[in-house]
């Protein structure tokens, strides 16, 4: 039996040349997001939604991509033709969410859902021993709730109602996030290199804002933090609020609080509000 | 030797050293070469992931099906060289051999041993008096190391003791230590025996260099019964023989089963290597155990005894001697040898490293070749256009191809940016790749199906838990081909760059219990 021949070896060449001359161009025009539409080549982009928990359905416009799962978090969605298109993301027990994004050629817009649970568990905090209290009481000792009217002793960061300009204290930051409460409105802004901007400031990714009014209504905010992916918020007419923090429509905002001038503090992770002179503990998302 | 040296001054250059003055530099320049294409391609890939990673996301994806292309046609050479294996495995070439005039051919079988046990060395021999071929034109030589003390002296006494009545001659060579301008370890030991063997066989009885094969062992190269009734067919049938060397197919089949599972991806390996290179005998050099005529290694001096890779530093030697007039003729039939096995898992791993840095350290053959073919007008420009492209393409790709496929290549999505990061094909990237690797990697399959028909029958003592873990064993080649192959390829060719030469390492040889070979 003799060695493969010059020529069957030039065929094997030639053949792999080839496919490889009619296969990678290909890939890399689908890797570019080029796909063919009839006989024409159209440029595509892709939305790509985060979830942050299991078992919920992501839907865009009106076909369902998926439901996560505890290693399935993310929905890649690609040979998106430019246009807006409506993202929802669900889950039972949830406020049901729902993102208007604008897909751009060969781009991907991103977007993570804010799912927020409709049962908010609010429990007046005492002192007291747990077994002997109610469950809708959250029993603390002494030492700890004197620490937590403490919280509430000290000033919020910025001053709600003071005339501000952009260059005041932020009341929180987070990466390259500030929240400002100005004027009794509350503003988001970009910090870091504008070429960097998150998807959560931009209308659609060539139109990116670096700061964007989270809450500008009637309502005089007094505070604003971040909180739970979010941003909890009080008003001094409407109590508090958790605000999704992302400048496209539709944002959503869960009232967790409804009684006018509380005010709130994260304390060791938790929410804690006063009202008057009582604590509450607001858990369960 | 003089007079190979007289034609060609630089035959026997081992490094930069060596030399004096513009050709030093020259020299200098050439064995710098490697690393600065491995690093420059490396270090290059990093920076455009940095400053325009969507070049480098095409590259990666067109690179990607580049080596899908490039597994699919080497796979085909595997598949072919498979079948030829087993053809010539079945073929009686003692029958064959019955045609030709055959009977004034000499085998002179060189077995380089230093600190090895007498079990090593012993079944070795014995696999040779079980050979097919009239064992009256065999001699073997027992090449000990005066370095490796008496107790080696006298395994090798045993030895000669033990076999003489069964061969023509069984000679014991003693390489003498600290002899100037050498480097300890195969390549002097070996060129020392072989003269050794030219003087006290071949001028003792009057053979003719022309009709003497000097092969080339380890000490644990077990040969089949026709392995040297089929070499002397090729040496035979060959257009000028004494213009070429006879390579086989090295299988690591002595102790396949008793090996870890690092050990015996890597050792196959290499086998699959040599096996695709069979059927591609202009990019052939000589590697390992290998077989060549006694007239041409007189003409070049014998193997050269101050660099590390002997085995195919021959090969480079003969083909400038040769004025690029010599070549090797791949005769697709095993030798089986050890697979690389320590005391200890780790002292394993340490043992795969360094023989695999070792390999890679043939990259010093660019430098020699570059250097010689600089000063060698005779031989034509287009071999040495050819040989030079094959040799500096084979020791780039080994250290740099694992890297960038599974690591640098993915580097765009790491440091590309945000603008990079938020693009279709920053997504896609992944996606294709994997498309391409595993594409790639189903090729393993094959490896996988080959393997178990190449290995020799499952020993009783192993369940058939091992067979399955043979079987999936090939999952790791990922893994293998960054730690085994390319990282220890730059440490080659970084300790080159900075001329922090390697010495010789003599891969250890452990084997708890031996399995024969079988036929393939």
């Amino acid at each position: 039996m003799k060695p493969l021949s010059a020529r069957t070896r030039f065929v094997y060449l030639a053949v792999s040349v080839t496919a490889f001359l009619c296969t990678v161009p290909i890939a890399v025009f689908y890797a570019s997001g080029y796909r063919f539409n009839g006989f024409s080549l159209v440029e595509t982009g892709g939305i790509y939604v985060s979830v942050p928990i299991s078992d919920a359905s992501v839907v865009i416009n009106g076909k369902e991509e998926g439901v996560s799962g505890l290693f399935t978090r993310s929905f890649y969605t690609d040979n998106l033709v430019e246009g807006a298109y409506i993202v929802q993301v669900s889950k039972d027990g949830y406020y049901p969410w729902v993102k208007k994004i604008t897909v751009e050629p060969r781009i991907v817009t991103d977007v993570a859902a804010f799912l927020v649970p409709q049962s908010i568990s609010i429990r007046e905090i005492e002192i007291g021993d747990e077994s002997q209290i109610a469950s809708t009481t959250h029993a603390v000792s002494r030492n700890e709730y004197t620490a937590l009217l403490k919280a509430f002793s000290n000033q919020a960061t910025s001053s709600p109602l003071r005339d501000t300009d952009a260059t005041s204290t932020p009341s929180a930051t987070r990466g390259g996030t500030e929240l400002y409460v100005e004027n009794g409105n509350i503003v988001v802004r970009w910090i870091k290199d504008p070429r960097s901007t998150p998807s959560s400031f931009c209308l659609k990714p060539s139109a990116c804002v670096q700061e964007f009014f989270l809450e500008k209504g009637k309502d005089t905010v007094t505070d604003a933090r971040f909180f739970a992916g979010g941003v909890v918020y009080a008003t001094k007419e409407s109590g508090i609020f958790l605000a999704e923090n992302d400048v496209r429509p539709i944002p959503l905002v869960v009232p967790l609080y409804s009684r006018p001038g509380a005010e709130f503090r994260i304390v060791s992770g938790s929410l804690i509000v006063k009202d008057g002179k009582v604590l509450y503990d607001i858990s369960g998302f | 030797m003089e007079s190979a040296l007289i034609k060609d001054p630089y035959l026997h250059v081992s490094r930069a050293s060596d030399l004096t003055g513009r050709s030093r530099f020259i020299y200098r320049l050439f064995e710098i070469l490697p690393g600065v294409l491995s690093f420059g391609t490396l270090f290059g890939l990093v920076a455009l992931s940095f400053f325009a990673p969507t070049y480098a996301a095409y590259f990666t994806i067109l690179f990607s099906g580049y080596w899908v292309f490039k597994t699919i046609f080497l796979s085909v050479h595997l598949w072919h060289n498979f079948k030829r294996l087993r053809h010539n495995m079945e073929v009686n070439w003692t029958e064959r051999l019955s045609n030709l005039k055959y009977h004034d051919i000499l085998h002179v079988v060189i077995f380089p041993f230093a600190n090895e046990p007498y079990e090593v060395l012993a079944e070795s021999i014995s696999a040779l008096e079980k050979s097919r071929f009239p064992k009256n034109q065999i001699a073997v030589v027992i090449a000990s190391e005066e370095r490796a003390g008496p107790e080696a002296r006298h395994t090798a006494e045993r030895l000669q003791q033990e076999f003489k009545d069964h061969f023509l001659e069984v000679l014991v060579t003693v390489h003498p230590s600290g002899t100037p301008g050498e480097l300890p370890g195969k390549g002097s030991n070996i060129a020392y025996a072989a003269k050794e063997a030219k003087t006290k066989i071949l001028d003792a009885r009057g053979s003719s260099l022309e009709r003497t094969l000097v092969s080339a062992f380890d000490v644990d190269t077990v040969i089949y019964p026709d392995y040297f009734s089929c070499l002397t067919w090729h040496f035979l049938t060959e257009d000028d023989p004494l213009h070429a060397s006879f390579q086989p197919v090295p299988l690591y089949n002595n102790n396949i089963w008793n090996a870890p599972i690092l050990s015996r991806v890597l050792a196959y390996s290499s086998t699959f290597w040599q096996m695709i290179q069979q059927e591609m005998p202009e990019r052939l050099t000589t590697f390992s155990s290998h077989a060549v005529s006694m007239r041409a290694l007189v003409d070049a001096g014998y193997w050269q005894k101050n660099v590390v890779s002997e085995d195919s530093r021959i090969f480079f030697n003969l083909f400038i001697h040769y004025d690029g007039n010599y070549r090797v003729v791949p005769i697709s039939y095993p030798v089986s040898m050890d697979a690389n096995v320590s005391k200890s898992w780790f002292g394993t791993v340490g043992s795969l490293y360094k023989q695999h840095r070792r390999w890679s350290y043939g990259a010093e053959n660019i430098a020699y070749m570059l250097f010689n073919f600089m000063h060698n007008p005779r031989i034509p420009f287009s071999k040495k256009l050819h040989l030079s492209f094959v040799q500096i393409e084979g020791f780039w790709s080994l250290a740099t191809h694992p890297l960038i496929l599974f690591a640098v290549g993915w580097l765009p999505l790491f440091i590309g940016g945000h603008a990079f990061n938020a693009s279709v094909l920053s997504y896609n990237l992944p996606i294709v790749a994997t498309w391409f690797l595993t594409l790639a990697m189903s090729g393993l399959v094959f490896s996988s199906i080959f393997f178990m028909y190449l290995v020799p029958q499952r020993p009783q003592e192993y369940s058939w838990r091992r067979s399955v873990t043979m079987a999936l064993q090939w999952i790791l080649v990922p893994f293998t081909m960054v730690i085994f192959s390319a990282i220890p390829g730059l440490d080659a060719q970084v300790r080159l760059f900075f001329a922090k030469y390697l010495g010789f390492w003599v891969t250890p040889k452990n084997r708890p219990s031996s399995t024969p070979p079988k036929g393939v």
